[in-house]
């Protein structure tokens, strides 16, 4: 029987019959390439935009969200390694083909739908053909992605991806091949494709103790943010709680996030988010040059709102994103 | 033996034994880490069946090259 060569992500796993590659949710059966995740979602919710996170793309809106089991990573602290490293037939599914996800989603008032939770790039099949539908009836598509994805399948992805919140989990190859067993250069690479092809990004970085919370990581990180995607990509600096095979760690001190949100801000990135820990100034959109409050929030909660036309209320200064 | 140095003993004992089981989970987590990376070709036929029962359908995926042998 023929092995197959799966070309979705860089881990490129080559599967004999009966095989599944590392994401576990794609097998060689008898020579071909499957899926075994189609229309099978392991957790179907309705979310807040705001807990992707994505704090400037249409606020305040419900993004209804789907996940399937697997995933092309195993970082040590996944916080949803119930779904994300078992396979397919160990979590709980439903039916729930793109037609019904659609439904679903326009009955639930969401404006997007996001896919979320393990890892969109692993469930591609099922994620592209719901988000042609979406767009075809007025949805936008909404991935939170590690993006470690090759360039050709991303190449199609930017099509019908309208928004993105990426997960920049370090900024070093050693910090990818220790916690994530990944690779750090895909990513990055990644991460410019989006946002030169017009996917509205926002990045995410979760900040382990020990692992990736010195003052040079921040540093590093943010420099390579300002000179590869600029300063108006917002970033959330957030905070680890304890999970699946890092329980030993205690969750990130609050200084350190307030750290990394000062160093980021110092380096010039003008959006800079706390996460995970509600009343945090950090929750708040700043505006960059009156520096009021543009929208004020306690975790995913919108309390004010001063943005009009897409400009700062206060001072008329344009902030990016997506606001109607 | 005195009574201080009986605990002592007890005290060195029971840190031996601490130590031992976490050596023990640490390697127990790193051997369940790298299995659950890449698991192996399973029996075809049994696959299918635990698809089926868990009702997944499998579906041609995209993105892939067959590998003539």
């Amino acid at each position: 029987m023929n092995r197959v060569k799966c070309l979705l992500c860089p881990r490129e796993c080559e599967l004999v019959n009966g095989e599944r590659g590392d994401c576990r949710a794609r097998m060689n059966i008898d020579g071909n390439l499957k899926t075994l995740v189609y229309g099978r979602p392991c957790a179907v919710h309705v979310d807040p935009i705001e807990k992707k996170p994505l704090f400037h793309y249409l606020p305040g809106t419900g993004s209804f969200s789907i996940a399937t089991a697997g995933c092309n990573l195993h970082c040590m602290y996944c916080q949803n390694w119930e779904i994300s490293q078992r396979e397919p037939e160990h979590t709980r599914n439903m039916v729930l083909e793109p037609e019904e996800v659609i439904r679903q989603a326009l009955d639930a008032n969401c404006r997007t739908i996001a896919y979320t939770y393990s890892e969109p790039v692993i469930f591609f099949e099922y994620a592209s053909d719901t988000a042609r539908l979406a767009h075809e009836r007025g949805l936008l598509n909404v991935w939170v992605t590690a993006a470690y994805i090759n360039p050709g399948p991303l190449e199609e992805a930017v099509k019908f991806v309208d928004a993105a919140n990426i997960d920049l989990k370090g900024i070093t190859d050693k910090f990818y091949r220790t916690v994530t067993k990944g690779t750090l250069q895909p990513v990055l690479q990644a991460i410019k494709t989006m946002k030169s092809s017009g996917v509205w990004v926002e990045l995410t970085n979760l900040v382990v103790p020990t692992y990736n919370d010195t003052r040079e990581d921040f540093s590093r990180l943010c420099d390579w943010v300002v000179e590869n995607v600029g300063v108006e990509v917002p970033v959330h600096f957030s905070r680890f709680w304890p999970m699946f095979q890092l329980k030993n760690l205690p969750p990130t001190p609050i200084e350190v996030l307030t750290r990394a949100r000062d160093i980021a801000m110092s380096k010039g990135i003008h959006y800079v988010y706390v996460g995970n820990v509600p009343g945090h100034d950090g929750n708040n959109t700043y505006c960059p040059v009156c520096k009021n409050i543009v929208i004020k929030r306690r975790g995913y909660m919108i309390l004010e709102y001063n943005i009009v036309g897409g400009k700062c209320k206060f001072c008329s200064h344009a902030i990016p994103g997506r606001w109607e | 033996m005195r009574s201080k140095d009986r605990l002592f003993i007890f005290l060195s004992i029971v840190l031996i034994i601490l130590f031992i089981a976490s050596l023990l989970e640490q390697m127990s987590i790193s051997t369940s880490s790298e299995r659950s990376i890449r698991p192996q070709a399973e029996d075809i036929s049994g696959v299918l069946i635990k698809l089926e029962e868990a009702n997944l359908e499998p579906q041609e995926a995209r993105f892939y090259r067959v590998i003539n042998e």
